[in-house]
């Protein structure tokens, strides 16, 4: 009687399907995440437990350690939008705006924040982030004055407010921890006089803690 | 390797030709897919790690008079004041007395809150939605740093209180603190 002769077969798996999906998904993953924009202040934010996720169209006010406030909007359009209501609204409070060419206005744009008093708007346009961080680190920026003698930061938000004219604008402050509750409680003060009373505080997700 | 080799022995040399041995075209995929899902849960881990979540505030309108003030019952109201070095104050109703100090852990103020409360559910019960009728004013000293702001919204947000708000310290509060938690009152 002749032996049944079972085949022997081979343990080896073709991989090529599975390395194709893990790569699918690797390149799929960092294509869709978004990359942490160069900020110009290191702002280490404090946790909190709330579970909404931060939205792209905040109008962003920044504090960081020293007290200092700067203006961030998101989109370049809006940006454009907001300079030209600032021009409009404050033009003869703000002269140097009024004289700015459309080629400033359009660096604008592209401007990661507003880390100057808006006298100097029309020569901060044309300098890189990184010599921005330069002088940030020598002590040379000292952010957007939101004192009440000389509340710039107000003015841009009333030029946020009219630039979004109907659309919703949401506000938000993203402070550091460690910066001083005066310098925060004096930008909720600015949104206050400018009737925003609902906004948002930026905070890093927390750990599992509790 | 893994392989068994499947050529099932063949031949027994009848005819002694040299040939180049045949290699597979199959090349092992196994470390290449361990790279590629170990990067996979590397960028998935750190995208959601850094995530920013937004915490919502409201303010009230401000008003340039005093006199659309509320009136609210003393015994429902905690007062909480942020001090310098992480330090917290509390006391109960209006009078800036006997305030008592304590720091951000799960059994300080979050305790002090939850036991501020049970006596004012004991006294006005819960509302119709089974909230808590306390009602906290946080104050914050100029020593105080963002950090404890957020700290404590965030212990409104836990304990359940609906009803707080953000006020100015008094002058009353401020000598209390300077005098180790005890009224300053002739």
């Amino acid at each position: 009687m002749p032996k049944i002769k079972v085949p022997r077969k081979s343990t080896h798996m073709d991989m090529t399907a599975m390395c194709d999906v893990a790569f699918l998904l690797l390149t799929f993953f960092i294509l869709t995440a978004k990359f942490r924009p160069n900020e110009l202040v290191e702002i280490v934010t404090p946790a909190s437990r709330a579970t909404e996720t931060v939205k792209d169209d905040l109008v962003t006010i920044s504090v960081d350690k020293e007290g200092n406030a700067y203006y961030i909007a998101s989109s370049p359009r809006r940006k454009t939008d907001i300079l030209e209501k600032m021009i409009e609204k404050y033009g003869t409070k703000y002269p140097v705006l009024s004289t700015m060419t459309v080629k400033q206005k359009a660096q604008f744009g592209q401007l990661e924040q507003v880390a100057f008093p808006a006298q100097s708007v029309p020569q901060m346009v044309s300098i890189q982030q990184e010599k921005l961080k330069k002088w940030k680190e020598e002590g040379k920026l000292t952010g957007v004055p939101k004192d009440s003698t000389n509340n710039e930061l107000g003015d841009w938000i009333m030029a946020t407010r009219f630039a979004y004219d109907n659309d919703k604008v949401t506000f938000a402050i993203k402070g550091d921890k460690t910066s001083n509750i005066k310098a925060i409680q004096r930008v909720i003060d600015v949104l206050r006089e400018n009737d925003i009373n609902s906004f948002k505080l930026i905070t890093a997700m927390e750990g599992n803690k509790d | 390797m893994s392989q068994i080799d499947t050529s099932g022995g063949g031949s027994k040399g009848k005819h002694k030709k040299v040939r180049g041995k045949k290699m597979s075209t199959l090349i092992d995929m196994t470390p290449m897919v361990d790279l590629g899902f170990l990067l996979i849960s590397f960028f998935m881990l750190t995208t959601t790690l850094s995530k920013p979540v937004a915490m919502n505030l409201s303010m009230p309108v401000k008003e340039k008079n005093d006199e659309k003030k509320q009136d609210i019952p003393e015994s429902k109201v905690l007062n909480i004041i942020c001090d310098k070095d992480d330090k917290v104050w509390y006391y109960e109703g209006f009078v800036a007395a006997g305030l008592k100090m304590t720091d951000y852990s799960p059994e300080g103020i979050r305790k002090a809150i939850l036991d501020k409360q049970k006596l004012v559910d004991a006294k006005w019960k819960k509302d119709d939605k089974g909230f808590t009728q306390t009602i906290c004013l946080i104050k914050m000293t100029n020593d105080a740093n963002y950090n404890n702001m957020v700290d404590v919204l965030d212990e409104m947000d836990i304990t359940g209180t609906k009803i707080y708000a953000i006020q100015d310290v008094n002058k009353l509060e401020l000598e209390a603190i300077a005098n180790g938690g005890n009224a300053n009152i002739q």
